[in-house]
């Protein structure tokens, strides 16, 4: 289970909270949406659940044991702009390599061709991008994977296929999947429950959902 | 629906050239033959993957081509040819864009000035133009507050409508909207949407550029789909529902087909 309690946080002492008293729980296997409206901390949420900042009080815990004790970080994050995250002077080969062995047979899960391996981030479209930045993070033998609104730039097609690899990949490895999104629709297909940003145990929006596909 | 004609593009091809290593010239058509129109009042989407040439359009039309491109076809504005001093005398006046990043906001400047200064390279005077912005702000629902700040000051969803304010406040004959909407929260999406098909309402043709199809569709009067540098088929926004029957190009169907609301199904040989 990665759980987060009572998470608060804020850029300096002084300024005001960005997130005052948030938490959540998602297990392994399971997919959450999470929902709720621009400029409201979801982003910065999804960051400290993937040890990228330090909460300024509460505590995020990962199967009951610290995050990154021994090896990669077991919370991998996906962002929204993938053209943003990969080094623009790696060719593709290189910033999978950067991620291990593991993120080349990701790579070819997830449908990236041979083709495109030698060539820069800005000779590849954003879909096709955002499947390397998933091939990074899953390489990384994850147990829970943070996507922020991994979709949003992408057209229905484009969206679609990534969905249908990445629904496959985290169902067989029983990866727990936080979607942050506010495409409604995506979210209901995707997701087992959708929650707002708010104290785990009462921002919790259990109302029925359809099965994801 | 469309009334008379304001812009309309002819066959219109794009070609990049690109030298190779051993001096070798490529030639990479990027929009082949597109033609379309859009009318007083409607609002024209046009919808396609990423890299499909949507934006390579919008560029066509207001003449921000990279050197390279060589262009084929005629693009005509209220009946006459879009030549680049035409160009240059009307864009920002008659012809406006509201581009596709909030980052196009100067940073340094308050939003009032922001739309005060589109206002004045519209051509109005001092004066008129700090009326001008004051009768957006009033029609976009934008408080005085909202005026006095700087973009980072702003919400997502304000600084679209700082973007629009700007875009319009001089009064412009077409608006180019060029993927207005990624990243905000649905309710921002749909009150940014409802202010262009206002304005749509109110006489100004919209060319609306956009992957996002189910947000397209709640306001475009008709959807331009483009695939691989072509349209293969303008439809009545209404045409997109149930499965899709009432669409011609199986490019189209398959589009619609692979929303999360329908059947979130990916079958296209890309």
């Amino acid at each position: 289970m990665l759980t987060a309690r009572d998470v608060r946080f804020r850029y300096s002492p002084r300024a005001p909270w960005v997130l005052d008293g948030v938490g959540i729980d998602i297990r392994p296997t399971e997919t959450v949406g999470l929902r709720a409206p621009s400029g409201t901390g979801k982003t910065t949420f999804a960051k400290i659940l993937a040890g990228y900042l330090e909460p300024s009080a509460g505590r995020v815990v990962v199967d009951d044991v610290p995050a990154d004790e021994g090896g990669p970080h077991t919370v991998q994050m996906v962002f929204q702009h993938p053209e943003l995250t990969i080094n623009p002077y790696f060719r593709i080969v290189k910033a999978l390599s950067e991620a291990g062995e593991e993120a080349h047979h990701m790579a070819t899960i997830l449908g990236v061709e041979k083709g495109w391996l030698s060539r820069f981030p800005h000779e590849l479209s954003c879909g096709e991008l955002q499947r390397i930045a998933l091939a990074r993070a899953l390489g990384r033998r994850p147990r829970y994977l943070i996507a922020d609104e991994p979709t949003a730039m992408l057209d229905a097609i484009t969206q679609a296929e990534i969905w249908r690899f990445l629904l496959r990949i985290v169902e067989e490895r029983q990866i727990g999947l936080l979607v942050i999104g506010h495409d409604v629709p995506l979210l209901g297909r995707v997701c087992h429950r959708i929650v707002g940003l708010g104290p785990a145990m009462r921002g919790m929006d259990r109302k029925a959902l359809p099965e994801p596909p | 629906m469309a009334g008379q004609t304001v812009l309309s593009v002819e066959a219109l091809s794009v070609t990049f050239r690109r030298v190779e290593p051993l001096g070798q010239v490529t030639k990479i058509p990027v929009l082949r033959r597109v033609s379309l129109d859009v009318g007083r009042g409607e609002i024209l989407a046009v919808v396609g993957s990423s890299g499909a040439g949507k934006s390579v359009l919008a560029h066509a039309i207001l003449g921000l081509l990279p050197g390279n491109a060589e262009v084929q076809g005629r693009i005509l504005f209220r009946g006459e040819a879009l030549t680049t001093d035409r160009l240059t005398k009307i864009r920002g006046r008659e012809l406006a864009l509201v581009p596709q990043s909030v980052s196009f906001l100067d940073p340094l400047l308050k939003a009032k000035h922001a739309v005060r200064l589109a206002a004045r390279r519209s051509g109005l005077g001092k004066e008129a133009a700090r009326a001008a912005q004051e009768q957006t702000f009033a029609r976009l629902g934008l408080s005085e507050d909202a005026g006095e700040r700087f973009p980072f000051e702003l919400s997502g969803g304000m600084a679209r409508r700082i973007l629009l304010a700007m875009a319009t406040v001089g009064n412009p004959s077409l608006i180019i909207a060029d993927e207005p909407t990624p990243g905000l929260h649905e309710e921002a999406v749909r009150e940014s949407l409802e202010q262009l098909r206002g304005l749509a309402d109110a006489g100004r043709p919209i060319l609306l550029i956009s992957h996002d199809i189910a947000a397209c569709l709640a306001v475009a009067d008709r959807v331009a789909v483009f695939l691989d540098g072509e349209i293969v088929e303008t439809a009545a926004s209404s045409e997109f529902a149930g499965q899709g029957s009432g669409l011609r190009h199986p490019y189209s169907r398959t589009l619609w087909n692979a929303l999360p609301q329908n059947a979130f199904e990916a079958e296209w040989p890309c």
